[in-house]
């Protein structure tokens, strides 16, 4: 058994691209995910990092799948010691699709998690508001306030 | 029945004022409900409609709690729809204070009767439109040109 995937699903006046950008680019998820940037060469088979402000390791994972601008799927694996990183990878994939009227669909999963997973509430908190924040920033240039990722980093991530 | 089945969030940069303003506007639903129009009464006990482009009734509703600008709960009937047969779901939208400037608002859906995949998919398709259609109205004062029934 296994608890079921997490899905989130967001309409963005973008283009596919910059949504691809603005998650791969590595400095722009700074502005709406908790202050995450990443490294990665978005290869399939190349390693993905994710890096709080502090500089220490959020999560970490390999490429699986990588067609830009339409569809990513990457690792995701607490590095630090402890229950999160004990269940194991999970995996997160981004389906990108036009929709007409300079419009895009993004599909996030976030699959793979153990039964009883303590992961998956905390992402479950977490995503709405980083992909909240994806659409506001590429719609109005502005990411939403940081003091509403700060709060939630406390509700979403106790370690 | 307190628990919901499903919820559905999005964060929008704006006041609860604004958003339940827009909510619960006749006129300005087609903007954020795919072209949809709803119709609303004033209190509990009154309607809530929801007519389709064409002017085909699709939800035949009922207010059963309103509290400006926060919580508006609906029973939920959808005469004619296959997906509704036999269901008196009820949505409930609740509008609070995120923090300075942004609100969260949420869709939560409960049901008397197990959820099936063709609903779970076609409502995480509707709210997802609605959801990021209200956030863009709110934000950006322009409409996103999303359609009934759209499929990628």
């Amino acid at each position: 058994m296994s608890d079921s995937d997490y899905v989130y699903v967001v309409y963005i006046r973008a283009s596919a691209q910059s949504v691809w950008d603005a998650l791969t680019d590595g400095r722009s998820t700074a502005a709406f995910w908790y202050g995450r940037t990443n490294e990665s060469g978005w290869r399939k088979g190349d390693t993905v990092i994710f890096r709080r402000p502090d500089g220490g390791i959020d999560f970490s994972g390999e490429v699986f799948e990588a067609d830009p601008p339409h569809r990513l799927s990457h690792g995701f694996l607490h590095p630090a010691p402890g229950p999160m990183h004990d269940e194991g990878d999970t995996r997160v994939t981004y389906d990108i699709v036009e929709v007409g009227g300079g419009a895009v669909r993004l599909t996030m999963t976030h699959s793979g998690f153990v039964e009883g997973s303590i992961i998956r509430p905390g992402v479950a908190r977490g995503w709405p508001v980083i992909l909240s924040g994806l659409k506001s920033l590429l719609e109005t240039g502005e990411p939403l306030p940081d003091r509403l990722d700060l709060d939630h980093v406390v509700e979403c991530d106790p370690a | 029945m307190d628990k919901p089945d499903l919820v559905y969030i999005a964060f929008i940069a704006t006041d609860v004022e604004k958003l339940w303003r827009l909510l619960t506007s006749e006129a300005d639903s087609p903007f954020w409900f795919f072209g949809c129009r709803i119709e609303i009464g004033g209190a509990a006990g009154g309607p809530y409609r929801v007519l389709g482009p064409d002017g085909a009734l699709a939800v035949d509703g009922e207010i059963l709690a309103i509290e400006p600008p926060h919580r508006l709960r609906i029973l939920w009937r959808m005469p004619g729809n296959p997906l509704g047969e036999g269901r008196q779901n009820e949505i409930q939208y609740r509008i609070e204070p995120a923090t300075e400037g942004v609100v969260k608002l949420s869709v939560s859906e409960f049901h008397h009767l197990p959820v099936p995949d063709a609903w779970q998919e076609a409502g995480r398709e509707g709210w997802s439109k609605i959801l990021s259609a209200l956030k863009t109205l709110c934000e950006t004062g322009r409409p996103l040109p999303l359609a009934m029934g759209e499929q990628p």
